[in-house]
Formats: C-alpha cells, structure tokens, sequence
C-alpha cells in the first residue's frame, strides 16, 4: 500500500471514529455514563418516583435517557462552537487556508503542513524559553532590590 | 589372447580352504582389529579438528552477530528516544490519559448494571450495555488507529489534524517540555514512513535494487 493511499485510509477511518464518538471522546463516553446511570437509578426508585406528581418518569424510555446525558456532557461543546471557531491565532488560520486553497500535490500538502506544525512547536519552544529567562531576570531584579 | 597368469611366485596365492580370503588378509596385512581402531582415530583427529574450526569460525560468527546485534539495539534505542520525545507522541500520550477514566467509568458502569441485573432483579436493557461495549471498543480502536498514523508520521498532515496538535501544542505550551534529554529541540512529528512497496523491494533484493 503506497503512503498516499495509507494516509487516506488510515485518515478516513479516522474521521469516521470522530463521527461515531463526536468528536469529543470524553464527553461522550461520560455522557453515555451519565445517561445510563439515569435509566438505571429511575428504574431502581420507580416506587417511589410515581409519588412525584408533576413529572411522569416511566414516559421516558430507557434510550430516552441517554441523550439527556449526552446532551448534558456536550454543554461545553456547544459553547465553545459558538465561542471560537478558530485556534486563536489568525496567522495560523490563514496558513492553513493558505494550504488547503494552494495548488499542492498530496505530499506536498502533507510537507507544508507538517512544516507548519514545527514552526509552531518551534515558536511555543522559544515563547517558553523567553518566559523563563524573564521570569529568572525578575528574580534576580527582586533579590538585588531586597539586598541593601 | 594368452590366459595364462605369470608370476614370480612372491604373489602367489597360497591359500587353501575355507575362508581362505579372509585368512590370508589376516597373515599378510595389518589385522582387523587394529584396522577397526586406526580409522576411527584417523577420523577422530580430523573431526577434531573440524570441530575446531567449526568453533572458531562460530565463536567469530557469534560475536560478528552479537556486535551487529549490539549496533542494531543501540540504534533502535536512539530511534525509540528520538521517536518517543516527539510532541505527537505526547499529544497521543495526553489522549490516553484523558480516555483512561472513561474507560474506566464505562467498565464500573458495566460491572454496576450488571450487579443490579441480577442482585435487585430489575431487567435492565442488554441493549444498553451492548451500546456502553460498543462505546469501549470504539474508544479503543480510535487510540489505535491515531497512534498508527503518529507512528507512520502521518498524522498532523491533514487540516482536522493540524488544528488538533497546533491546538494541543498552544494550549500546553507552558506544560509541555520543548526540550529532550540531551537539551536539543523535540520534533513536533515523527518522520514519515517510507513507502510500504520501497520497503519491500529493499528487504527482499537490498540496498543495491534502490540503487
């Protein structure tokens, strides 16, 4: 199998998992959780459920639950849909527009993404370093001020 | 043609009687039972030293091996080093660590229902615990699947991917170490594989067929 035809493969199954599972893993499997805990705690306390007159909790099926533990999980997912639709950081946003709109071959695209990807592992490398020497020069500055 | 047999007589065989053969070899030439000791003897020495050889030659094969061996370990240990300090591997490190409690959940969830199926004889959904299974599996295969193309260096080389890990590495860049064990950079993915098909054609006719 040639690499292109791996990557599409493996790509593909990929997203299909990210379909099935939202996305967002986590959330999912918690809210699948959340969801069954439900059904199984109404259907423990029916007895003393049917006591609660405003609600009627056997209309609710048992697959009716889950949903609403999904639902209740995926709050922030939602949000943050509405929230940000980007990374943050418009310079990595147009690169990528930049890379998808070129006219690049299947390699070459993969080249210049993974080029992206390092130059901005290589910018957080520098950011950090660049903190921690601030951070030890302001140290520095506090102790020469403290000492008379 | 003439038949008949000249002899000086020193030849001649005097031989008379049963086995008559058999008694001349043993009154004229070296007798059997030494015969039976030299040859072994004779073919012991040379086996001795074959064997000698043969140690020799694998004592050099053994150490020629155990050298190449050595050499092929220790390069695929500073590969493993170099692979396994690579960002993407701790991006695919970061998502087993967040899916282990959920795995985690989903097990106790399982065990739970199961308790109260058959402790409180409440007939609870086979369905719903199929869904929950299916969900583990699925969780599971996912992992698979992403460090496969981690390992295989293509992850990341997609628009989805990209965003995901530029994300990962934004988000944690005041947690993540940026630096190895010898202080160098760390890579942000691991090199891409080399075409299945190359790989192939170089292990089955070498390296002079790529050539």
């Amino acid at each position: 199998m040639s690499i292109d035809q791996n990557d599409r493969l493996t790509s593909a199954i990929s997203r299909a998992f990210d379909i099935l599972l939202m996305k967002y893993p986590t959330r999912t499997g918690l809210g699948l959780v959340l969801g069954s805990c439900i059904t199984v705690v109404v259907q423990l306390f029916e007895p003393g459920l049917r006591a609660i007159n405003f609600m009627n909790f056997k209309a609710v099926p048992w697959y009716g639950w889950l949903p609403i533990g999904l639902f209740t999980m995926h709050i922030p997912t939602v949000i943050s849909t509405f929230r940000q639709k980007s990374i943050g950081n418009d310079l990595i946003d147009q690169a990528i527009e930049l890379i998808e709109r070129g006219n690049f071959s299947k390699a070459e695209k993969r080249q210049q993404y993974r080029l992206l990807i390092e130059k901005v592992a290589n910018a957080a490398a520098l950011k950090q370093e660049f903190q921690r020497e601030l951070k030890s020069i302001e140290k520095s500055l506090a102790a020469e001020g403290k000492t008379p | 043609m003439n038949n008949e047999f000249e002899s000086s007589g020193g030849e001649q065989n005097i031989a008379q009687g049963d086995h008559a053969i058999g008694g001349q070899i043993r009154i004229y030439s070296i007798p059997t039972g030494e015969l039976v000791e030299i040859i072994p003897m004779e073919n012991e020495v040379e086996h001795e030293k074959n064997n000698d050889e043969n140690q020799i030659i694998r004592k050099q094969e053994s150490s020629l091996q155990e050298s190449g061996e050595e050499r092929q370990e220790s390069e695929q240990s500073l590969m493993d080093e170099k692979n396994s300090s690579s960002l993407s591997i701790k991006y695919i490190q970061h998502l087993t660590a967040g899916s282990r409690n959920v795995k985690f959940a989903l097990v106790i969830t399982i065990v739970i229902f199961f308790a109260v199926d058959f402790g409180f004889q409440q007939n609870i959904s086979y369905f719903l615990l199929f869904i929950l299974l299916c969900f583990l599996g699925l969780l599971i295969a996912r992992e698979h699947v992403l460090e496969y193309r981690i390992r295989k260096g293509l992850f990341g080389t997609n628009r989805t991917e990209a965003r995901e890990l530029i994300d990962f590495i934004i988000k944690n860049s005041d947690n993540l170490d940026f630096t190895d064990s010898n202080g160098n950079l760390r890579r942000a993915l691991l090199p891409e594989a080399k075409d299945t098909a190359e790989e192939y054609v170089s292990s089955t006719l070498g390296e002079e067929a790529r050539a």
